[in-house]
């Protein structure tokens, strides 16, 4: 793994980051030495190719049917790709003289006309191009001259981001000490623990659930619905069941019956599900079965991650996996769960049917949510395989107006330039889905020999037609020839990316802004880290973990300023650099969760209840989240109502984490480690009580470094701030109690703030006797006075975004 | 801190503010609104225009043409003639029924050409004028310029939210949780007299702390992404108290409905407060690829078999009733558009498809009706026009009728006309953003 090292990144730190062969300084300028890639970027295609040549040199365009025809910017990969094909024709020759040169200056007929003359600059560009297309490459690609001053976290500060992003919690003290005598080497295999910790998983599951959008089937939808029943699944109904089927999705009625009216059961059934009756176990049977046919692309997907495996699996996998509850469902018998009622225990199985499997291809759920038509003929299917597999929106390549009065073609899709500039690409992968049509309303219903329409494109992708004998296999091999094309490992950067980021990767810029040539140096920055971090994806035979690991570690996940001289020009083409992710309702969910230890749902910790932040009656959707059926698109900056979110989870979850923390001795708590409830700032006289004083700012210094991570002195103006916060919620307090106002104020923190349970144990708390409401007194009101402190601590810029 | 403190601080001292405050119109941000509430109505999918606004009868209908029927000058279609309802014996009487009611009060744009079939870039170039990515949607614009720090002034319930930061987009939902959110000191938000988990004096401390740690962040802060993202939160809180204005207008919640007409109560709810200045409304199926007829039957009219139904028709006859209840009638616009038009062959009936429902194209309608401060949008009106083969025929300029010489009719003119009529197309968050058409054609007219 490549490491930068912490600080501004300067030329000196360039050359030991790994980004060899030129200097950088923070002014990003200086590069002598230029790599072809880097040269063919910025002054070929930028200057001319983007603009000119693509003109009529494109798939669909005037010169479609020449050798020279460049990939369109919604491809990813396209700059490299067409680097090749413009190197190709770099050395190509007539009378010693490069076509590349010959064609744009019309010194041999060109019908685009003359691009530029002899002895300009274009000329000196390509001319220069052509001499280092003819070489051997020296200069390798100079990725640090697009972070140049970028100041970068330190080895500390990228393990407690690191951990709080990828395993939602903060890093142990026995973490902290291993990278602080360690550094870069030391966090290396704590990245690989915080991944093996379920909240990383249930990040990657959330973040391709945000492409498939499947869990619609486990709320919304009803993912059992999906399954074309067998035919022998007990009491399938003969006219709706499908005989080549293997689905059972109500395997679950013969432990618990309902005819109609009641539902029975045994009495052990209900008991070994851990159910109250028959009817709450049916429910339950039913909800866990939905839930595990519906993650079943998720559930792969974690699979794949869990194990090492390659992710072309995610393609390409013959198996599946199963849970005690969709196996059945699946009509998988031969699986042994180690506890057969565990919802989250998984295995592989290669017997789920006769169908030939092709990962998340080939899943009903996945199928389902992208449907074929009689008229769509699998071309949706076809989209969502560009798009999430190919890194590549294969709209936008006809995004360009089209004149419908000029689709007079017969068969448009196939002989229109208007239709044929997607229709291409599309239908033959479209017509890789052959086995999966639209069967009498089900769309997961296998069929082997479906003869394709003959007035479309054949099966195939790109050149390659599908292989006669692979008919009744299309899928698998499409997921073959995608997985192993180089834009597949790009796109799952790209999904990385994202997730751990929370922002999409960069389009190509326009090139007729003015501030394009800014814009591109910044898109560059992001295309080449991109290309170089899904190349060691691809070496490492797709490794997922050594993806993240590279995303991690580079200046996209780490730059959290400049340096202070950094000039203006390498500024602008810093749009993308640095995290700054408003975390999402699931995120800030399992943030509170961990860092407090307390959940923020309604009547405290295991109730049963949806947290807030993820329930879709609550502020899940208010907080810009998804339910993935109608609201698919997350809202990624903050407006009034989020802010209030924010505002009232931070009332809430301060006020329940010091009733829950002073409830304890000093010495258990987690937070409040310095101060009682009895520290206040002045005596009854009101004169300065230095030593409390000390302590509660010392107090404030300790919270803010657990939970935000900021490491100040007792004299920072921050720490002074939030002392001020801590003095005035006192002070005003303890007024409005001496003054009688006591229908707001009173003597005790509010109902629900007050424990029963020590939070951290789960042990009841100590009972008095005498006084039934012992931990809800807040009679110096310190205790409220600290709720107004975690009300600005934990509704603080660095505690909701990462 | 109050929007009007807010806004004072920020010119005074140079505070940096991604949202609205670097883009609004200085002469009219966040004074209050007292402008029209805009809808922007998105059928999802791309509708066909000739089952509803632009009927063409026999070769592209499944009715004939004597069959059309006119209200007014407006033509709708007859789908109750259409032999695929006839088929199913699908009874259907909501388009009779909301065009006879509403004739006067609409005005229908025919011939508008997207130049797309494509669902994302149709539905972008239909409400922001533009082709490309990232355009802020007209809704964000209006709001931008008028309400550009208040915590509703987009309210988006799907269509094309994007807003390029200019305002923020706001999703409403359980009221509950909204008022929680209104008033998140308050321990139980529904009483009174609840107490509070920080005094008044306590949450100004607090706020007082956030300001000066905001301006000392930034001060520090260089990289553009991360200083955005700060001052995103920051903006986002300016008014944020203005929410608790919003329960005194929300229906009951018994009597918020379901679908588009709730959507609408919220929106109107969020205006009245003075918080909202436009908001999306969505109501999708309409990508009717199969059974095209019925579909759409179904879309306008819901699962009603008689009257206007609860579907588009019968909500939007819903929400007029509701608006003039509610007192904005005379102060409300709604534009209705889709993706694009749909149009198809090869099926057994001319103008279908094989599973009779019909494909993308790249011609479409627009609808429009309401008040301007009183003041009607001059209805009874279609503007624009499709030769029988659904292309677009060239119009007149200054009568928006065909003629030979005239232009080609864009969702750039209707972006232009609707900045017009919000009074914002002189405003700086409008000008960044350049429509690509140079006419104004009279689409709305007064009075």
């Amino acid at each position: 793994m490549q490491l930068l090292l912490s600080g501004a990144v300067t030329a000196t730190a360039a050359l030991a980051l790994g980004f060899a062969g030129c200097s950088t300084s923070t002014t990003g300028t200086g590069s002598e030495c230029v790599s072809t890639e880097q040269f063919f970027a910025e002054k070929i295609w930028a200057q001319t190719m983007s603009t000119e040549c693509i003109q009529c040199h494109n798939p669909n365009g005037q010169a479609k049917d020449t050798p020279f025809v460049l990939h369109p910017a919604a491809e990813a990969g396209y700059l490299e790709a067409n680097l090749q094909i413009v190197k190709s024709l770099a050395q190509t020759q007539r009378n010693g003289e490069s076509i590349l040169l010959l064609k744009p200056t019309k010194q041999v007929p060109h019908d685009g006309g003359q691009l530029f003359k002899t002895g300009s600059q274009q000329y000196n560009d390509f001319k220069t191009f052509i001499d280092k297309a003819n070489q051997d490459e020296t200069c390798p690609t100079n990725s640090a001259k697009f972070f140049g001053g970028a100041e970068l976290m330190s080895p500390g500060e990228t393990l407690r981001k690191a951990a709080l992003v990828l395993a939602a919690r903060l890093p142990t003290a026995e973490e902290v000490a291993l990278v602080e005598k360690g550094g870069f080497d030391a966090l290396n295999p704590l990245l690989d623990k915080f991944m093996n910790e379920q909240p990383f998983y249930d990040r990657v599951k959330e973040s391709y659930n945000d492409q498939f959008q499947t869990d619609f089937y486990m709320q919304g939808g009803n993912a059992l619905d999906i399954l074309p029943e067998s035919c022998s699944a007990a009491g399938a109904d003969p006219k709706k069941c499908d005989a080549s089927s293997y689905y059972v999705p109500g395997w679950f009625d013969s432990i618990a019956h309902d005819d109609g009216n009641t539902v029975t059961a045994s009495q052990a059934d209900v008991l070994k599900y851990g159910a109250q009756d028959p009817d709450t176990l049916r429910r339950l049977l039913e909800d866990r079965t939905r839930v595990a046919v519906a993650r079943e692309p998720l559930e792969l997907i974690e699979y794949i991650v869990r194990n090492n495996k390659p992710f072309s699996d995610v393609l390409t996998a013959s198996y599946t996996v199963v849970n005690p509850y969709s196996a059945p469902a699946f009509g998988v018998g031969d699986v042994t769960f180690n506890n057969p009622v565990d919802p989250n225990e998984f295995h592989e199985t290669f017997s789920a049917g006769t169908a030939p499997r092709a990962g998340v291809l080939t899943m009903p759920v996945w199928l389902a949510r992208h449907p074929t038509t009689a008229t769509n003929r699998n071309r949706h299917r076809a989209r969502m395989v560009f798009f999430d597999w190919l890194g590549t929106d294969i709209l936008k390549t006809a995004e360009r107006p089209i004149d419908p009065t000029k689709i007079t073609d017969f068969n448009p899709t196939m002989n229109s330039p208007q239709c044929n500039v997607c229709h291409t690409n599309i239908d033959p992968i479209a017509g890789l889905f052959q086995n999966y049509q639209h069967e009498q309303g089900n769309q997961a219903q296998y069929v082997s020999d479906f003869k394709w329409y003959q007035d479309m494109r054949p099966p195939g992708f790109g050149k390659t037609a599908l292989p006669a004998d692979q008919y009744a296999a299309s899928l698998p091999w499409l997921g073959k020839q995608v997985s192993s094309d180089p834009r597949f490992a790009i796109s799952v950067t790209y999904n990385a990316f994202r997730m751990l980021t929370g922002q999409d990767p960069m389009l190509p810029p326009d090139s007729t802004s003015p501030t394009f040539k800014d814009d591109f140096d910044a898109y560059l920055g992001e295309y080449y880290t991109f290309s170089q971090v899904a190349k060691k994806f691809s070496d490492s035979k797709l490794n997922y973990k050594v993806l993240v690991k590279e995303l991690v570690m580079s200046p996209y996940f780490r730059a959290k300023n400049t340096a202070t001289d950094i000039a203006k020009d390498q500024l602008k083409k810093f749009g993308p650099l640095g995290t700054a992710h408003l975390l999402t309702p699931e995120q800030l969910n399992r943030k509170v969760s961990n860092l407090l230890g307390i959940d923020w749902v309604t009547g405290g910790n295991n109730n049963g209840f949806t947290p807030f932040l993820t329930d879709m009656e609550q502020y899940r959707l208010l907080y810009g989240g998804t339910d993935s059926e109608n609201v698919t698109v997350r809202i990624k900056d903050p407006n009034g109502i989020m802010a209030n979110v924010i505002e009232r989870m931070s009332n809430e979850m301060g006020c329940r984490i010091v009733g829950a923390e002073f409830a304890l001795d000093k010495s258990q708590r987690k937070l409040f480690t310095s101060v009682d409830a009895s520290f206040e700032p002045k005596d009854v006289n009101g004169y300065d009580i230095a030593t409390t004083q000390q302590a509660i700012k010392q107090q404030i210094v300790d919270i803010r470094q657990q939970l935000l991570g900021e490491k100040l002195s007792v004299s920072d103006p921050e720490v002074q701030r939030t002392y001020d916060v801590f003095v005035a919620a006192w002070q005003e307090g303890k007024a409005a109690v001496a003054a009688g106002a006591m229908n707001k104020v009173g003597g005790d923190i509010p109902g629900f703030c007050v424990p029963d349970f020590n939070y951290l144990t789960g042990e009841p708390l100590k009972a008095d006797p005498n006084d039934q409401n012992k931990y809800a007194h807040d009679k110096q009101y310190t205790m409220r006075a600290w709720m107004a402190v975690m009300t600005y601590i934990l509704s603080d810029y660095e505690f909701v975004y990462e | 801190m109050e929007r009007r403190d807010f806004l004072k601080l920020a010119s005074m001292t140079g505070l940096a503010v991604v949202a609205g405050g670097a883009y609004g119109d200085s002469a009219k941000a966040d004074a209050p609104y007292n402008g029209p509430l805009f809808l922007f109505l998105h059928l999802g999918g791309g509708w066909d225009v000739t089952s509803v606004i632009d009927p063409k009868g026999e070769g592209v209908n499944g009715f004939p043409a004597a069959a059309i029927q006119k209200a007014g000058n407006i033509a709708y279609a007859p789908l109750d003639q259409s032999s695929f309802l006839k088929q199913n014996n699908t009874p259907f009487t909501a388009s009779k029924l909301f065009f006879e009611k509403h004739y006067q009060d609409i005005t229908v744009v025919n011939g508008i050409d997207n130049s797309t079939n494509s669902h994302d870039a149709g539905t972008r170039v239909t409400w922001a004028g533009n082709l490309a990515e990232g355009k802020p949607t007209v809704a964000a614009l209006i709001a931008a310029a008028y309400l550009p720090t208040a915590p509703m002034g987009f309210i988006t319930f799907g269509g094309y939210d994007t807003t390029d930061g200019v305002v923020g987009a706001s999703r409403l939902g359980n009221l509950d949780a909204l008022k929680r959110l209104a008033f998140p000191y308050k321990v139980d938000a529904n009483s009174d007299t609840s107490a509070l988990f920080a005094l008044d004096g306590a949450q100004a401390k607090i706020r007082e702390a956030r300001d000066a740690r905001y301006k000392a962040a930034m001060a520090q802060q260089r990289l553009p992404r991360i200083q955005n993202a700060m001052s995103k939160l920051y903006t986002s809180r300016v008014g944020s108290n203005e929410l608790q204005k919003l329960t005194q207008y929300l229906p009951d919640k018994n009597n918020i409905k379901g679908g588009l007409v709730g959507q609408a109560q919220l929106a109107i709810a969020a205006y009245q407060a003075g918080i909202c200045v436009s908001a999306n409304l969505e109501f999708g199926g309409w990508d009717t690829h199969g059974n095209n007829d019925v579909s759409v039957a179904r879309n306008l009219q819901g699962n009603m078999a008689t009257g206007m139904g609860d579907g588009l028709l019968g909500s939007l006859d819903e929400i007029l009733t509701y608006a003039e209840t509610a007192g904005v009638r005379n102060n409300l616009v709604i534009c209705i558009g889709s993706d694009f038009g749909r149009k198809a062959g090869g099926g057994q009936v001319p103008g279908y498809n094989m599973g009779q429902g019909k494909d993308h194209w790249s011609i479409t309608s627009m609808m429009f009706m309401g008040q301007v401060g009183g003041q009607a949008l001059q209805g009874n009106r279609v503007l624009g026009a499709t030769d029988q083969e659904l292309a677009t025929v060239p119009i007149d300029p200054t009568t928006m009728q065909p003629s030979p010489s005239g232009i080609t009719l864009k969702p750039g003119h209707i972006q232009r006309a609707i900045r017009k009529l919000a009074g914002i197309e002189n405003s700086k968050v409008a000008a960044n953003y350049p429509v690509d058409v140079k006419e104004d054609l009279p689409i709305f007219q007064l009075g």
